[in-house]
Protein backbone atom coordinates (compact mmCIF):
# COMPACT_ATOMS: atom_id res chain seq x y z
CA UNK A 1 0.00 0.00 0.00
CA UNK A 2 1.32 3.16 -1.45
CA UNK A 3 1.53 6.23 1.15
CA UNK A 4 0.06 9.63 -0.10
CA UNK A 5 3.36 11.07 -0.45
CA UNK A 6 4.55 8.52 -2.36
CA UNK A 7 1.54 8.83 -4.62
CA UNK A 8 1.88 12.24 -5.13
CA UNK A 9 6.02 11.78 -6.08
CA UNK A 10 5.00 9.38 -8.32
CA UNK A 11 2.43 11.33 -10.21
CA UNK A 12 5.01 14.75 -10.24
CA UNK A 13 7.55 12.21 -11.97
CA UNK A 14 5.03 10.89 -14.23
CA UNK A 15 4.40 14.08 -15.32
CA UNK A 16 7.48 15.74 -15.43
CA UNK A 17 8.40 12.97 -17.85
CA UNK A 18 5.46 12.98 -20.44
CA UNK A 19 6.58 16.81 -19.86
CA UNK A 20 9.98 16.99 -20.80
CA UNK A 21 9.35 14.23 -23.73
CA UNK A 22 6.51 16.83 -25.31
CA UNK A 23 9.70 19.38 -24.93
CA UNK A 24 12.19 16.92 -26.72
CA UNK A 25 9.93 15.94 -29.80
CA UNK A 26 8.94 19.82 -30.12
CA UNK A 27 12.93 20.03 -30.48
CA UNK A 28 12.81 23.13 -27.31
CA UNK A 29 15.66 20.88 -25.62
CA UNK A 30 18.27 18.52 -27.18
CA UNK A 31 18.79 15.03 -26.13
CA UNK A 32 21.19 15.34 -23.61
CA UNK A 33 18.50 18.22 -21.41
CA UNK A 34 16.54 15.19 -21.75
CA UNK A 35 18.37 12.30 -20.58
CA UNK A 36 19.09 14.38 -17.39
CA UNK A 37 15.82 14.90 -17.15
CA UNK A 38 14.86 11.31 -17.25
CA UNK A 39 17.39 10.65 -14.83
CA UNK A 40 16.27 12.79 -12.18
CA UNK A 41 12.53 11.81 -12.73
CA UNK A 42 13.25 8.78 -12.81
CA UNK A 43 15.12 8.73 -9.22
CA UNK A 44 12.41 10.38 -8.03
CA UNK A 45 9.84 7.82 -8.61
CA UNK A 46 12.17 5.25 -7.63
CA UNK A 47 13.08 6.93 -4.11
CA UNK A 48 8.99 7.38 -4.06
CA UNK A 49 8.49 3.66 -4.67
CA UNK A 50 11.33 2.31 -2.62
CA UNK A 51 12.62 4.89 -0.01
CA UNK A 52 14.55 2.26 1.25
CA UNK A 53 17.16 2.59 -1.55
CA UNK A 54 17.65 6.06 -0.82
CA UNK A 55 18.72 4.75 2.24
CA UNK A 56 21.17 2.60 1.24
CA UNK A 57 22.86 4.86 -0.92
CA UNK A 58 23.09 7.22 1.47
CA UNK A 59 25.11 4.97 3.61
CA UNK A 60 27.24 3.76 0.91
CA UNK A 61 27.62 7.33 0.41
CA UNK A 62 28.82 8.00 4.28
CA UNK A 63 25.63 10.02 4.47
CA UNK A 64 23.37 9.30 7.81
CA UNK A 65 20.16 9.42 5.83
CA UNK A 66 18.51 8.63 2.53
CA UNK A 67 16.45 12.02 3.47
CA UNK A 68 19.57 13.87 3.59
CA UNK A 69 21.28 12.68 0.83
CA UNK A 70 18.59 14.12 -0.66
CA UNK A 71 18.61 17.25 0.61
CA UNK A 72 22.41 17.31 -0.25
CA UNK A 73 21.79 16.68 -4.39
CA UNK A 74 18.79 18.90 -3.79
CA UNK A 75 20.98 21.89 -2.94
CA UNK A 76 24.05 21.30 -5.26
CA UNK A 77 21.37 21.18 -7.74
CA UNK A 78 19.70 24.56 -6.91
CA UNK A 79 23.05 25.84 -6.77
CA UNK A 80 24.45 24.70 -10.39
CA UNK A 81 20.77 26.15 -11.26
CA UNK A 82 21.26 29.61 -9.81
CA UNK A 83 24.78 29.99 -11.45
CA UNK A 84 23.36 28.87 -14.81
CA UNK A 85 20.55 31.45 -14.64
CA UNK A 86 23.34 33.80 -13.69
CA UNK A 87 25.61 33.35 -16.63
CA UNK A 88 22.42 33.54 -18.73
CA UNK A 89 21.64 37.07 -17.08
CA UNK A 90 25.44 38.29 -17.70
CA UNK A 91 24.84 37.15 -21.89
CA UNK A 92 21.76 39.56 -21.46
CA UNK A 93 23.32 42.26 -20.19
CA UNK A 94 26.20 41.97 -22.24
CA UNK A 95 23.80 41.61 -25.05
CA UNK A 96 21.75 44.69 -24.36
CA UNK A 97 25.29 46.49 -23.87
CA UNK A 98 26.16 45.60 -27.71
CA UNK A 99 22.54 47.02 -28.72
CA UNK A 100 22.90 50.59 -26.55
CA UNK A 101 26.70 51.07 -27.96
CA UNK A 102 25.74 50.34 -32.12
CA UNK A 103 22.80 52.78 -31.26
CA UNK A 104 24.85 55.44 -29.79
CA UNK A 105 27.78 54.45 -32.52
CA UNK A 106 25.33 54.98 -35.46
CA UNK A 107 23.72 58.08 -34.04
CA UNK A 108 26.94 59.60 -34.01
CA UNK A 109 27.36 58.32 -37.54
CA UNK A 110 23.98 60.23 -39.00
CA UNK A 111 24.40 63.67 -37.65
CA UNK A 112 27.50 64.05 -35.78
CA UNK A 113 26.21 63.67 -32.47
CA UNK A 114 25.84 60.77 -30.40
CA UNK A 115 22.54 62.17 -29.28
CA UNK A 116 19.52 59.94 -29.23
CA UNK A 117 16.48 62.25 -30.30
CA UNK B 1 49.58 63.36 -33.72
CA UNK B 2 45.21 63.10 -32.74
CA UNK B 3 45.10 62.76 -29.23
CA UNK B 4 41.42 62.32 -28.88
CA UNK B 5 40.00 61.64 -24.73
CA UNK B 6 37.14 59.34 -23.91
CA UNK B 7 35.23 60.74 -21.14
CA UNK B 8 32.32 58.09 -19.46
CA UNK B 9 30.01 59.74 -17.27
CA UNK B 10 27.03 59.28 -15.51
CA UNK B 11 24.97 61.73 -14.09
CA UNK B 12 28.17 63.97 -13.56
CA UNK B 13 26.41 67.72 -14.46
CA UNK B 14 28.49 69.17 -11.43
CA UNK B 15 32.01 68.62 -12.20
CA UNK B 16 31.74 67.70 -15.89
CA UNK B 17 31.82 71.39 -16.86
CA UNK B 18 35.39 72.27 -15.15
CA UNK B 19 36.50 68.46 -16.45
CA UNK B 20 36.33 69.30 -20.07
CA UNK B 21 37.15 73.30 -20.03
CA UNK B 22 40.75 71.66 -18.58
CA UNK B 23 41.16 68.70 -20.79
CA UNK B 24 40.31 70.90 -24.08
CA UNK B 25 43.66 72.56 -23.53
CA UNK B 26 45.45 68.97 -24.12
CA UNK B 27 43.77 67.42 -26.52
CA UNK B 28 42.98 67.26 -30.15
CA UNK B 29 39.28 66.04 -29.68
CA UNK B 30 37.10 65.09 -26.32
CA UNK B 31 34.63 62.44 -26.83
CA UNK B 32 31.95 62.24 -23.83
CA UNK B 33 29.89 58.70 -23.28
CA UNK B 34 26.38 60.27 -21.69
CA UNK B 35 26.03 56.86 -19.84
CA UNK B 36 22.46 56.85 -19.89
CA UNK B 37 22.66 59.72 -16.90
CA UNK B 38 19.20 61.36 -15.88
CA UNK B 39 20.66 64.61 -15.51
CA UNK B 40 21.78 66.99 -17.80
CA UNK B 41 25.25 65.41 -18.75
CA UNK B 42 24.76 65.00 -21.78
CA UNK B 43 23.81 69.14 -22.69
CA UNK B 44 26.74 70.39 -20.51
CA UNK B 45 29.08 68.06 -22.48
CA UNK B 46 27.37 69.41 -25.65
CA UNK B 47 27.75 73.07 -24.74
CA UNK B 48 31.53 72.10 -23.65
CA UNK B 49 32.19 72.00 -27.55
CA UNK B 50 32.84 67.56 -26.92
CA UNK B 51 31.18 65.42 -29.36
CA UNK B 52 28.48 63.50 -27.27
CA UNK B 53 27.21 59.64 -27.65
CA UNK B 54 24.27 58.67 -25.76
CA UNK B 55 24.08 55.39 -24.08
CA UNK B 56 19.83 54.90 -23.92
CA UNK B 57 20.19 53.08 -20.67
CA UNK B 58 23.18 52.78 -17.59
CA UNK B 59 25.29 49.93 -18.85
CA UNK B 60 28.72 50.87 -16.47
CA UNK B 61 32.26 52.22 -16.60
CA UNK B 62 33.77 49.29 -18.85
CA UNK B 63 30.56 49.68 -21.79
CA UNK B 64 30.81 53.08 -22.11
CA UNK B 65 34.72 53.61 -22.15
CA UNK B 66 34.59 50.97 -25.03
CA UNK B 67 31.74 52.76 -26.64
CA UNK B 68 33.94 56.04 -26.60
CA UNK B 69 37.38 54.01 -27.61
CA UNK B 70 35.55 52.84 -30.81
CA UNK B 71 34.39 56.16 -31.55
CA UNK B 72 37.68 58.17 -31.13
CA UNK B 73 39.72 55.26 -33.40
CA UNK B 74 36.64 55.93 -36.50
CA UNK B 75 37.69 59.52 -35.83
CA UNK B 76 40.89 58.67 -36.46
CA UNK B 77 43.11 58.82 -33.11
CA UNK B 78 46.66 57.92 -32.88
CA UNK B 79 46.14 58.19 -28.72
CA UNK B 80 43.33 58.07 -26.82
CA UNK B 81 43.14 59.11 -23.18
CA UNK B 82 40.80 57.49 -20.65
CA UNK B 83 40.01 60.07 -18.28
CA UNK B 84 37.06 60.34 -15.45
CA UNK B 85 34.14 63.07 -15.48
CA UNK B 86 34.38 63.28 -11.71
CA UNK B 87 37.91 66.14 -11.89
CA UNK B 88 39.81 63.13 -10.05
CA UNK B 89 42.38 63.42 -12.92
CA UNK B 90 44.91 66.54 -13.46
CA UNK B 91 44.71 67.31 -16.94
CA UNK B 92 47.69 68.98 -17.13
CA UNK B 93 49.48 65.49 -16.51
CA UNK B 94 47.96 64.59 -20.08
CA UNK B 95 51.34 65.15 -21.56
CA UNK B 96 53.45 63.16 -19.48
CA UNK B 97 50.98 59.93 -19.97
CA UNK B 98 50.80 60.23 -23.35
CA UNK B 99 54.32 60.63 -23.46
CA UNK B 100 55.97 57.29 -23.50
CA UNK B 101 53.31 55.98 -26.28
CA UNK B 102 54.54 59.57 -28.40
CA UNK B 103 57.96 58.13 -28.20
CA UNK B 104 56.82 54.68 -29.17
CA UNK B 105 57.88 52.69 -25.63
CA UNK B 106 54.69 52.25 -24.66
CA UNK B 107 51.39 51.13 -25.79
CA UNK B 108 49.64 51.32 -22.82
CA UNK B 109 50.03 53.90 -20.03
CA UNK B 110 48.43 53.66 -16.66
CA UNK B 111 49.11 56.35 -14.38
CA UNK B 112 50.59 55.89 -10.68
CA UNK B 113 49.50 57.22 -7.62
CA UNK B 114 52.67 55.18 -5.72
CA UNK B 115 55.70 56.55 -7.87
CA UNK B 116 56.67 59.63 -6.31
CA UNK B 117 53.81 61.99 -6.60
CA UNK B 118 51.84 61.96 -3.30
CA UNK B 119 47.78 61.80 -3.72
CA UNK B 120 46.05 62.57 -0.63
CA UNK B 121 44.18 58.90 -0.05
CA UNK B 122 41.54 57.89 2.38
CA UNK B 123 44.15 56.19 5.35
CA UNK B 124 42.02 52.75 5.03
CA UNK B 125 42.64 52.72 1.53
CA UNK B 126 46.00 53.23 1.36
CA UNK B 127 46.96 50.83 4.23
CA UNK B 128 43.85 48.15 3.16
CA UNK B 129 42.17 48.21 -0.13
CA UNK B 130 45.30 49.43 -1.95
CA UNK B 131 47.38 46.76 -1.03
CA UNK B 132 45.18 44.15 -1.20
CA UNK B 133 43.72 45.27 -4.55
CA UNK B 134 47.33 45.42 -5.95
CA UNK B 135 47.72 41.85 -4.78
CA UNK B 136 44.77 40.55 -6.55
CA UNK B 137 45.12 42.65 -9.78
CA UNK B 138 48.47 40.98 -10.05
CA UNK B 139 47.00 37.60 -9.70
CA UNK B 140 44.66 38.01 -12.79
CA UNK B 141 47.06 40.18 -14.78
CA UNK B 142 50.31 38.57 -14.43
CA UNK B 143 51.98 41.80 -14.44
CA UNK B 144 53.03 43.49 -10.99
CA UNK B 145 52.19 47.36 -11.04
CA UNK B 146 52.56 49.76 -8.52
CA UNK B 147 48.82 50.98 -8.33
CA UNK B 148 45.90 49.14 -8.81
CA UNK B 149 42.65 50.13 -10.64
CA UNK B 150 43.82 53.52 -11.62
CA UNK B 151 41.48 55.08 -14.28
CA UNK B 152 43.71 57.61 -16.31
CA UNK B 153 45.43 55.60 -19.01
CA UNK B 154 46.28 56.09 -22.28
CA UNK B 155 46.69 53.98 -24.90
CA UNK B 156 48.37 53.92 -28.68
CA UNK B 157 45.39 53.83 -31.84
CA UNK B 158 46.87 49.85 -32.12
CA UNK B 159 46.75 48.92 -28.53
CA UNK B 160 42.81 50.28 -28.84
CA UNK B 161 42.17 48.64 -31.79
CA UNK B 162 43.33 45.45 -30.33
CA UNK B 163 42.10 45.48 -26.75
CA UNK B 164 37.79 45.05 -26.15
CA UNK B 165 36.39 45.52 -23.08
CA UNK B 166 34.25 43.12 -22.58
CA UNK B 167 33.16 43.57 -19.04
CA UNK B 168 31.13 46.56 -18.54
CA UNK B 169 31.04 47.61 -14.67
CA UNK B 170 34.33 48.11 -13.01
CA UNK B 171 36.59 45.40 -13.74
CA UNK B 172 37.83 46.70 -16.96
CA UNK B 173 40.42 48.11 -15.70
CA UNK B 174 42.30 44.40 -14.45
CA UNK B 175 40.36 42.93 -18.07
CA UNK B 176 42.77 46.22 -20.08
CA UNK B 177 45.61 45.16 -18.27
CA UNK B 178 45.35 41.72 -18.52
CA UNK B 179 44.56 41.56 -22.24
CA UNK B 180 47.55 43.97 -23.08
CA UNK B 181 50.03 41.42 -21.25
CA UNK B 182 48.40 38.35 -22.80
CA UNK B 183 48.79 40.19 -26.84
CA UNK B 184 52.48 41.68 -25.75
CA UNK B 185 52.11 45.31 -26.01
CA UNK B 186 53.96 47.31 -23.42
CA UNK B 187 52.94 48.48 -19.88
CA UNK B 188 53.94 51.61 -18.61
CA UNK B 189 53.12 53.67 -15.52
CA UNK B 190 54.03 56.97 -14.98
CA UNK B 191 53.16 58.86 -11.86
CA UNK B 192 50.05 60.81 -11.51
CA UNK B 193 47.78 63.03 -8.48
CA UNK B 194 44.25 61.67 -8.01
CA UNK B 195 42.13 64.40 -5.82
CA UNK B 196 39.57 62.73 -3.83
CA UNK B 197 36.47 64.17 -3.63
CA UNK B 198 34.80 60.82 -2.08
CA UNK B 199 35.95 57.34 -0.96
CA UNK B 200 35.51 55.88 -4.52
CA UNK B 201 35.64 52.00 -4.69
CA UNK B 202 35.17 50.16 -1.40
CA UNK B 203 35.28 46.64 -0.51
CA UNK B 204 32.46 46.03 -1.88
CA UNK B 205 33.02 47.18 -5.58
CA UNK B 206 35.88 45.16 -5.21
CA UNK B 207 34.11 42.08 -4.35
CA UNK B 208 31.94 42.43 -7.90
CA UNK B 209 35.35 43.30 -9.58
CA UNK B 210 36.76 39.68 -8.28
CA UNK B 211 33.23 37.93 -9.34
CA UNK B 212 33.09 39.70 -13.07
CA UNK B 213 36.89 38.60 -13.41
CA UNK B 214 36.09 35.14 -12.42
CA UNK B 215 33.14 35.10 -14.18
CA UNK B 216 34.61 36.41 -17.82
CA UNK B 217 35.38 32.92 -18.69
CA UNK B 218 31.90 31.03 -18.09
CA UNK B 219 30.04 34.00 -20.24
Amino acid sequence: MFLPIQIFLLLAALLAIIFGVRRFLRHEINFLALLIWLLVWLAVGSVAVYPEGSTRLAHALGVGRGTDLLTYISLAAIFYMLFRLFLRQERIERDITKIVRHTALSDEQKDGTGRAS
Amino acid sequence: MKVIAVVPAYNESIRLAGVLQDLRRFVSEIIVVDDGSSDCTAVIAEQSGAIVLQHLVNRGQGAALETGTQAALERGADVIVHFDADGQFCAEEIPAMIAPIIKGTADVVRGSRFLGKRSELPVLKRRLIMPVGRMIEELFTGVALTDAHNGFRALSAVAAGRLHVTLDRMAHNTEIIREARRQDLRIVEVPVTIKYHEFGQGVGGGFTIVRDLLMQRWI
